[in-house]
């Protein structure tokens, strides 16, 4: 049951029954679909992830690599390997201790291509992994790295879990998974909240966290203010202004570097013509499709505006409906007076879609749908949930438009999405030029290369137009002031919430 | 009623001065008193020169000093003039030491990773240390550049419009393999920080002033002297460190906080200034009831419209979070200036000062929060053009930082 359906003052009551010591309840727009690090594709799950799972390193206070389930290393003068040794007395939550065969395990299964798993790309640089005792690791590299340490916040999974079972998407795990976190997995409750359990001696100052899914971001900025929830992972921008007049609450920037965008499928025979993904380009009002849920900066290319690599002589794509209808004529298409139709003489004629639990998404895609039927393109919209949105989205690649968001730590690497062979390239974009600089940009040490580099793939990035690229929003976080000690970690959220207390 | 702290406590807060004004006793102590009971004098003051004013209110101090600066001698107009030249002079020292900061750190990273190329880049990230003598073997083009900044430090105007116009484009430019790369000169705001606080002494008239002449003198005209300030009357800057040289960085020390507050700000640790910031909130709503509770209905309306509790609380904070970082206390200067932000208004402007941002952008680099740091630098694009050379620097010191991670993305 979604508390979208629930009226608030149910809500609120299920807040008060649902109670346990002093939980902390914050919000996720989407509830995630799996636990499960090797298929992280959301937000809400990489948060989620955080406090259940560890990595052998993760951010210390002033986002520096510290040591977390390893307790030591040392890289060989050649840099070409390192030992790590596992902390000692590091246990999962079902009792067994952490060994370096868990590591080894995880680093394989990550980069087992029969896996599929979605953090491929996290391992791609580790040569090799045995484990040396129960407690040391031996990584090998592919190339010289200067610091790996920064490379290996990836978590950790324990072997035992999947003894007799391959790793799956959809194995056992997803749901019951076992971690060495400062919580646990207490429970997935029927209405699609979770709720996270600190394990005995465990060290975090709150007891209990519970995850709730309020999809209705209206109910999420109520619930906050009635004391139903803790915290507000994402506060919508129309609600800034309340939730910081309320003495009760504190907000926390959280931007994670997000940019909104429609994704065309580059697989959609029509959509492989770059002249006919410019004129959709061109027929979207973008500010008008902005106004209705805050205020963001409107991009030209795949970074936020604050972005080092951000390109700022690319300007965003201008709305230019005349020009949108020469670059289909030029393509073949034909205006009929009411629709365009293609060369093949069949309709204009797009899916879009985006999730089914995103309340802004759905405005937001009925409102382009609109813009699109008022110039002549047929537009049938669709909303998926999160199982179909992985099946059919990146699984499957079967869509013609996809409106979304991405998020991105402070790397702002986009590898994964533009290189021809990312894993999270599901709208299947290539650019042999793309490749390179993406290529090239990976293998540098100098900054200011990088910069250009990145720009010019911006450059190139906006002038093929694989995607609409959208605008990045204003985003904070909201706290009740009940909580006390939070810093907030720019893209995970919850690294340092072992120390909250309430 | 004002008084001066006793000297621990004014050590502890780092600021210049104090006011104990309880609001439920005496809600028209301060400036904000006087725009709800006395709203003619407010329009008798901003009436002569009002772009001034609207300039002052907007943190536009370049603007208001334009104006404001055309006033006779003798006129209120003229200290309002010297506020807003030591309040650029202000923002251009803060930018001055981020990008000092972020200079230092670039270079010790990049050293790190094999060492800056040489040439140029490391002629320019010598001379960003200290911002004096160019280190031997400058090219000619920057010779040239340290003329034009001799001249803007002396306070030539030409010189400091020329210098602002340039602030955008790179100071030299090199092809280097298979890519252009662009020099930001890391000097600009500390020569225009020279420059305004010449402005400021020459508009006050004592060039060799200290911080105790411009307190006198801020005393003679209490409401310009006060109006849109973090302060509540010129009588509550009696404090200390009268004698120091009158510059934007002793003007940027000069706020004074209510004393329920002075404790919490002043202390070691990040949740207790993060509860003095709520404690502020609370007396600041109190003070603004207080002061709509006696406004006349003109008074009123200047309330609601200049919302001058808000600034005045945003300005304390600004100026607390100042010190905890001149005292190396980072995560308290972000926790103050997370609490100061208006996040209804994204831009700089009348709810959020340019000074706001900057010291942002500088805890955040202190705290390895290098990338948000370039979220905060964002909003200041349009207003201060010499962000540029800031923006550069920590954006190769956010790339160098992250050199060796591998990139996570999600969606949503």
């Amino acid at each position: 049951m979604s508390l979208l359906r629930v009226p608030l003052a149910t809500a609120l009551l299920l807040g008060a029954v649902g109670a346990q010591a002093n939980p902390l309840r914050y919000a996720e727009d989407r509830a995630p679909a799996i636990v499960h690090p090797l298929y992280t594709t959301l937000m809400s799950e990489a948060r989620l992830n955080e406090l259940v799972f560890e990595g052998l390193f993760a951010d210390d206070m002033e986002l520096r690599a510290k040591p977390l389930l390893a307790e030591s290393f040392e890289l060989t003068p050649d840099r070409m390997s390192m030992t790590v040794t596992v902390r000692k007395g590091a246990t999962w939550h079902d009792g067994k201790p952490v060994t370096a065969a868990d590591v080894v395990f995880t680093i394989q299964a990550m980069k087992d291509p029969s896996n599929a798993s979605t953090e491929v790309g996290r391992v791609a640089w580790i040569a090799s992994a045995e484990a040396v005792d129960t407690r040391t690791v031996k990584l090998t590299f592919n190339g010289e790295e200067y610091a790996p340490e920064d490379k290996l916040y990836f978590k950790i999974l324990p072997a035992h879990a999947f003894q007799g079972s391959s790793v799956q998407r959809t194995g056992s795990f997803r749901t019951q998974p076992i971690g060495s976190g400062p919580w646990k997995l207490g429970s997935f409750n029927d209405d699609n909240s979770i709720t996270m359990l600190r394990p005995e001696g465990g060290t975090a100052q709150l007891e209990e966290v519970v995850m709730r899914e309020v999809s209705d971001k209206n109910y999420q900025a109520k619930l906050l203010v009635y004391e139903s929830l803790e915290a507000l992972v994402r506060v919508l921008p129309r609600d800034l202004a309340t939730l910081q007049n309320d003495r009760k609450i504190e907000l926390y920037p959280y931007q994670t570097n997000s940019w909104w965008y429609f994704g065309f499928n580059h697989g959609n025979e029509g959509l492989k013509d770059a002249r006919v993904r410019e004129a959709l380009t061109l027929m979207i009002d973008v500010p008008a499709l902005l106004a209705p849920i805050g205020t963001g900066d409107i991009l030209s290319g795949p970074y936020v505006k604050s972005s080092p690599f951000y390109n700022h002589d690319v300007a965003p794509s201008p709305h230019d409906p005349d020009r949108a209808a020469t670059l289909l004529a030029e393509a073949g298409y034909t205006f009929n007076g009411k629709l365009w139709l293609g060369p093949d003489g069949k309709e204009l004629k797009l899916r879009l879609t985006t999730a089914s639990n995103l309340e802004t998404a759905q405005d937001v895609l009925i409102n382009v749908q609109s813009q699109l039927r008022s110039r002549g393109v047929s537009v049938e919209t669709e909303f998926l949930g999160d199982a179909e949105w992985k099946a059919r989205i990146w699984r499957d690649k079967d869509f013609d438009v996809v409106l979304s968001q991405w998020s991105f730590d402070r790397n702002e690497d986009i590898y994964d999405q533009f290189h021809s062979s990312g894993p999270r390239n599901f709208v299947g974009y290539a650019n042999d030029k793309v490749d390179e600089l993406l290529d090239t940009a990976r293998g540098t040490a100098d900054p200011q290369e990088k910069k250009a580099l990145m720009r010019q793939v911006h450059q190139l990035v906006h002038d093929d137009h694989p995607m609409v690229f959208l605008w990045t929003l204003d985003s904070y976080s909201a706290l009740s002031t009940k909580v006390k000690k939070v810093v907030v970690h720019p893209f995970y959220f919850f690294t340092w919430a072992e120390d909250w207390s309430m | 009623m004002t008084r001066c702290l006793p000297v621990a406590a004014l050590l502890a807060l780092g600021a210049c001065g104090t006011s104990d004004v309880p609001p439920a006793e005496a809600p028209s102590a301060g400036w904000w008193g006087r725009l709800a009971t006395q709203p003619e004098a407010f329009q008798d003051l901003v009436e002569p020169r009002r772009d001034g004013w609207v300039s002052m209110h907007r943190h536009d101090h370049r603007s208001a000093f334009a104006a404001l600066s055309q006033a006779p001698e003798g006129h209120p107009d003229r200290i309002g003039a010297v506020r807003a030249a030591f309040a650029e002079a202000a923002l251009h020292d803060d930018l001055a030491r981020l990008v000092r900061e972020a200079n230092r750190l670039r270079s010790e990273a990049w050293a790190a990773r094999g060492g800056t190329p040489e040439g140029a880049g490391a002629v320019l990230a010598a001379w960003g240390e200290r911002c004096d003598t160019l280190p031997p073997g400058a090219p000619a083009a920057l010779e040239e550049r340290l003329t034009l900044h001799a001249r803007v430090r002396a306070g030539d105007r030409d010189a400091v419009e020329a210098l602002r116009a340039t602030a955008k484009e790179p100071v030299l430019r090199e092809q280097a393999d298979g890519f252009v790369r662009d020099h930001v000169d890391p000097c600009v705001d500390a020569s225009l920080a020279r420059a305004w606080t010449a402005e400021g002494l020459g508009t006050l008239g004592q060039p060799e002033a200290r911080l105790s002449d411009l307190i006198t003198a801020l005393q003679g005209e209490p409401f310009a002297a006060s109006l849109f300030a973090p302060w509540p009357d010129p009588d509550a800057l009696e404090a200390c460190e009268a004698d120091r040289p009158l510059d934007g960085a002793s003007f940027a020390a000069l706020y004074a906080p209510p004393a329920a507050v002075v404790e919490g700000l002043g202390s070691p640790g990040v949740e207790e200034v993060r509860e003095a910031a709520r404690q502020l909130l609370v007396w600041s709503d109190a003070a603004r009831e207080q002061a709509a509770r006696v406004a006349t209905p003109d008074g009123a309306q200047l309330l609601d419209g200049l919302a001058p509790l808000q600034s005045y609380r945003q300005g304390v904070l600004v100026g607390a979070a100042r010190q905890a970082l001149l005292k190396d206390r980072p995560r308290q200067a972000l926790a103050l200036l997370d609490a100061a932000r208006d996040v209804s208004d994204r831009d700089v402007g009348p709810a959020n000062s340019p000074s706001l941002f900057v010291l942002l952008a500088e805890a955040r680099v202190r705290t390895g929060r290098t990338r948000e740091a370039l979220d905060a630098l964002e909003p200041l694009t349009a207003r201060v053009p010499t962000v540029h050379s800031a923006k550069e620097l920590v954006g190769d010191l956010a790339v160098l930082q992250s050199m060796d991670r591998i990139g996570d993305s999600k969606e949503n």
